[in-house]
């Protein structure tokens, strides 16, 4: 009886150590794409981009009708990563008591900092009274009042609804070489998916 | 919903943003004027009515001349330099330079034949012209333009007007 108990107790045991080892061997499997994602694709100055970020970027773009080329997936989300830096060193991060004091941001905070940095670098930028005025003067047919203050905000921010995406583009490519940004993999060229 | 929005409103910036690239060498100046020195382009006084005294301002007859002298010799940067601050604001180099060689930039400018003088108000004039040019086929053909020009600070600036292309400046 004893004899036969532990027979059966050996059999238990071994096949236990073989639904063990299959487990093990379903995670090392499933292990290997997430690794995948947890791969730095760019790095820089005091940061690293994963594919695991990138594709949290484009997973929350898509919820919404827009899709884009993982190529600008990855730049856009370098651009985020970026700029939240900026935020931060400017302390845009610090007046709404949301600041995290450690670690990684969760996307909706990035978001939200990358607006602010944006934001602020439009705001910042000084239209010239030249700008200004040759606006007004080039416009006779639409421009009938006196160019008093209230005109030239306008114009101002007319010039300068023109002139973001231009500044944002800029921007950025001023802030990869000062966090010394290097691609390591590259999002594969291509259309929209 | 509101975190949505904003994510909405960044990704159009962004592909705004992303729809102005040109290949930084076509930003080189170095791309945009090497040709050799050539006089500059004649204007002609089409009617009677039109002569060197229809310039209101020596400095417009200045600026005029050398705008169209700079787009024979294909300096598209000595062009951009030109245009009005405003629009150099709004517009970067890249695209300016792309709208100027899809309108004919590639045709070689004889002369430059002033038919008409508008002023619009002391600051703004359209001086409508054709243009003589020259295709690389070697066909000679006029073409239409009303060109506006602008002073603004004590000089007189070209403005480019072409809502297909840059409805943003209108």
């Amino acid at each position: 009886m004893s004899r036969n108990f532990t027979k059966v107790s050996q059999a238990i045991r071994q096949r236990t150590i073989c639904g063990l080892f299959v487990i093990c061997a379903g995670l090392a499997f499933l292990a290997g794409p997430g690794e995948a994602r947890g791969t730095v694709v760019a790095e820089g100055d005091g940061f690293k981009l994963t594919q695991a970020e990138v594709e949290e970027f484009q997973r929350f773009v898509e919820r919404g009708p827009f899709k884009s080329s993982e190529k600008e997936y990855q730049r856009v989300a370098l651009q985020v990563k970026l700029f939240v830096l900026e935020a931060k060193a400017l302390g845009l991060d610090s007046d709404d008591g949301m600041s995290v004091a450690s670690g990684e941001e969760p996307l909706p905070r990035q978001i939200e900092l990358f607006n602010r940095y944006a934001k602020k670098l439009v705001s910042d930028y000084e239209v010239s009274d030249l700008a200004i005025e040759s606006f007004y003067r080039a416009h006779p047919e639409t421009m009938t009042g006196p160019l008093d203050d209230a005109l030239k905000e306008e114009i101002r921010n007319k010039i300068l609804r023109a002139k973001a995406p231009h500044l944002l583009r800029e921007t950025f490519k001023r802030l990869k070489e000062k966090y010394h940004v290097r691609v390591l993999i590259p999002a594969p060229e291509g259309g929209v998916q | 919903m509101r975190l949505y929005a904003a994510m909405t409103g960044l990704l159009v910036l962004l592909v705004a943003a992303g729809a102005g690239v040109v290949p930084a060498a076509a930003e080189s100046p170095e791309n945009a004027s090497q040709v050799k020195p050539q006089p500059d382009v004649p204007l002609i006084y089409a009617q009677e009515l039109l002569d060197e005294k229809i310039w209101p301002e020596a400095k417009l007859r200045q600026a005029f001349s050398r705008y169209w002298t700079l787009r024979q010799k294909g300096d598209l940067e000595g062009m951009f330099a030109l245009e009005a601050p405003y629009f150099r604001e709004m517009v970067p180099f890249g695209r300016y330079r792309n709208y100027l060689l899809m309108q004919g930039g590639n045709t070689k400018i004889q002369e430059v034949v002033l038919v008409h003088f508008a002023k619009k108000s002391p600051y703004c004039y359209d001086i409508g012209t054709y243009l003589e040019v020259v295709d690389p086929a070697g066909k000679r053909r006029k073409i239409t333009v009303i060109d506006r020009w602008v002073q603004a600070g004590g000089e007189w600036y070209h403005v480019v007007r072409n809502p297909m292309f840059f409805p943003e400046t209108g």
